[in-house]
């Protein structure tokens, strides 16, 4: 098994406004989101990161996309520094969270164009693989209209697409069928099947048991900011369901200091 | 290499022209909003120009009509003496026109296109920082390989072409407005125009300032609406912003600076200069010292905003 991702002890300590402290319900000014976490994924596999709301699990992703940088530790994306060599690292994954958003103002026609030239795509591979995406995902009958006008589901499927303009391959999304309705999240977890059979590895984020169980090679537990579990989804699951062994795994952890 | 540059600076463009609101509010709207203000503050104005121009005529037949009046054999050397002393009454007469009317465009023009290219610049560059970051849209150009030096830069030259075509519109608003001002005709326009001997290098000089001093306006506004977090704290954060440029456009009424070390001052070098071409008192050094500040600034500017799209700090925090 060739390594695709290796993390090395990497933490990330917020500091939190007066406001953020009333909205965290604390009094401390440091949140550490992420602590000490480390974790290996495999090239052509699916690795699930699972947790709770809080856990850490969007700060680990952007750690990763090089969009913040850790305050410990280091993560090689198929052997590119995440601290020292950001670009050569966005160059290489696709990266989808909810936070990254799509101007109103511009057509998924326009939008596809513009961050192919930005990923130095030439004209002619880009076209063909629009076409493919964009019947893949049904934009085809969207593609000439204004973002702002379209409905939740299918900017998410734009987003999903603008992130893979690169063909890249390791593909890193955060909660990518949050918000969508069964049918449009059942295309988007068809498409990460079809994506794996293509080659790439891909990591995701998520508190949906289901999807890790239909979908993950390998699942990572994440609870307060540590990894608690992480190995393939049948070492962690010890022959229960999923959903059991993690409330198991959540009190063990919290029944001790409760 | 790949030219993101150019990639952010077509995006740029089309997100600017195609959006027909945002072209009429700082393209269209200034120049028309001046052309039908000053149209119509002329018809006041004006009635003090004509009242000037009424006494200099008056004077002129005093000069003339007691000659009629004179025996004739005296009629001929009179006229001759008289007539050279009014042809230089009114070459005196000519050059201190143009130099008070000199002095007056001098130092008002600079003020109105300085204030004209910073209101030029408010309607464009902080939705297009302050807002994208508030949007969002930001984080995703900053997934992408791009280097942050080139969004920067891609940003800033396109803004600046905004706020200079904002700045046109806002200067042909005041050039076709001005005869209707000063409430005279085309050809008193015209014999203003003799009046003040302005020249081809003249203009290419205030488009030369002009072009430097939105570079310098634009990139300390798309600074500060880096920093801010939304389009609305970027307006407030600006504020002391627009009151320094306020005062900076003033100052030619006050004099001009004695030493050259004071043209290291952005939009205070800018308006100093305008002043200078302006009242016809070029001066190489001063203008030399003000282009090359106003360069260099901006790239520094380009290099700060760069760090600051790359600062998690900075783009990210909540
Ligand atoms: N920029 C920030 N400043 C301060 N605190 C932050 C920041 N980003 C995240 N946090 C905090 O860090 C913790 C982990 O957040 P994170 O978004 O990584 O959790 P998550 O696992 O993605 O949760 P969710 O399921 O709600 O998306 C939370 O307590 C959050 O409030
Ligand atoms: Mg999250």
């Amino acid at each position: 098994m060739e390594e695709i991702l290796r993390v090395e002890g990497i933490s990330k300590t917020f500091t939190l406004s007066k406001k953020q402290q009333k909205i965290e319900h604390t009094h401390s000014s440091h949140k550490v989101a992420v602590d000490n976490l480390s974790l290996t994924a495999y090239r052509g596999e699916i690795f699930g990161l699972l947790g709770p709301n809080g856990a850490g699990k969007t700060t680990t992703l952007r750690m990763l996309a090089t969009l913040i940088k850790p305050d410990q530790g280091n993560a090689w994306v198929d052997g590119c520094s995440i601290v020292s060599q950001a670009e050569q690292v966005r160059s290489k994954i696709g990266f989808l969270t909810s936070e990254l958003k799509l101007e109103d103002f511009f057509t998924p026609n326009y939008l596809y164009n513009f961050f192919s030239d930005l990923h130095g795509v030439d004209p002619a591979t880009a076209a063909a693989r629009k076409k493919t995406l964009f019947q893949r995902f049904g934009i085809d009958k969207f593609a000439e209209v204004k973002v702002a006008n379209l409905s939740t589901g299918m900017k998410q499927k734009v987003s999903i697409v603008i992130s893979l303009v690169h063909n890249p391959d390791i593909i890193i999304f955060d909660e990518p069928t949050n918000g969508l309705d069964v049918l449009t999240a059942r295309t988007v977890t068809d498409f990460l099947q079809v994506l794996k059979d293509e080659g790439k590895s891909i990591i995701l984020s998520t508190h949906i048991f289901s999807l890790v169980e239909r979908l993950c090679d390998r699942v990572g537990i994440i609870i307060d900011g540590k990894l608690t579990h992480c190995d393939t989804l049948e070492a962690v699951c010890q022959g229960k369901n999923l959903e059991d062994r993690f409330f198991e795994i959540y009190k063990e952890l919290k029944g001790d200091q409760e | 290499m790949k030219n993101n540059v150019g990639t952010i600076i077509r995006k740029e463009f089309a997100r600017f022209f195609g959006d027909r609101s945002l072209v009429f509010t700082s393209v269209i709207m200034p120049g028309l909003l001046i052309y039908v203000i000053y149209t119509l503050m002329g018809s006041f104005l004006g009635d003090k120009v004509q009242e000037k121009i009424a006494k200099d005529e008056q004077q002129k037949t005093e000069f003339i009509s007691p000659l009629t009046a004179d025996e004739e054999h005296l009629l001929d050397s009179l006229q001759e003496v008289r007539s050279t002393a009014y042809n230089e009454y009114e070459a005196n007469l000519g050059t201190s026109d143009e130099d008070e009317l000199g002095h007056l465009l001098g130092n008002l023009i600079p003020m109105l296109i300085i204030m004209l290219l910073f209101s030029g610049s408010m309607a464009v560059a902080p939705t297009a920082i302050a807002g994208e970051k508030e949007r969002g849209t930001i984080a995703t150009l900053l997934v992408t390989p791009m280097k942050r030096s080139e969004l920067a830069l891609g940003k800033i030259i396109s803004l600046s072409c905004f706020a200079l075509l904002s700045g046109l519109s806002s200067f042909l608003g005041i050039i076709l407005s001005l005869p209707k001002m000063l409430n005279i005709g085309a050809e008193e326009a015209d014999q203003l125009n003799l009046a003040l001997p302005y020249q081809t290098s003249h203009f290419a000089l205030i488009f030369l300032l002009i072009v430097s001093t939105v570079l310098i306006i634009i990139s300390a506004i798309s600074i500060f609406s880096a920093w801010a977090k939304d389009v609305k704290s970027a307006g407030t954060m600006i504020t002391p912003l627009m009151l320094f440029i306020m005062l900076a456009a003033l100052t030619p009424m006050i004099g001009s600076p004695s030493s050259p070390l004071l043209y290291l001052i952005p939009v205070y070098n800018s308006a100093q200069c305008m002043a200078s071409v302006f009242s016809f008192k070029v001066e190489l050094l001063p203008l030399i010292i003000t282009i090359s500040a106003n360069i260099i600034y901006t790239i520094g500017a380009v290099i700060a905003l760069a760090k600051m799209f790359n600062s998690e700090k900075i783009m990210f925090s909540k």
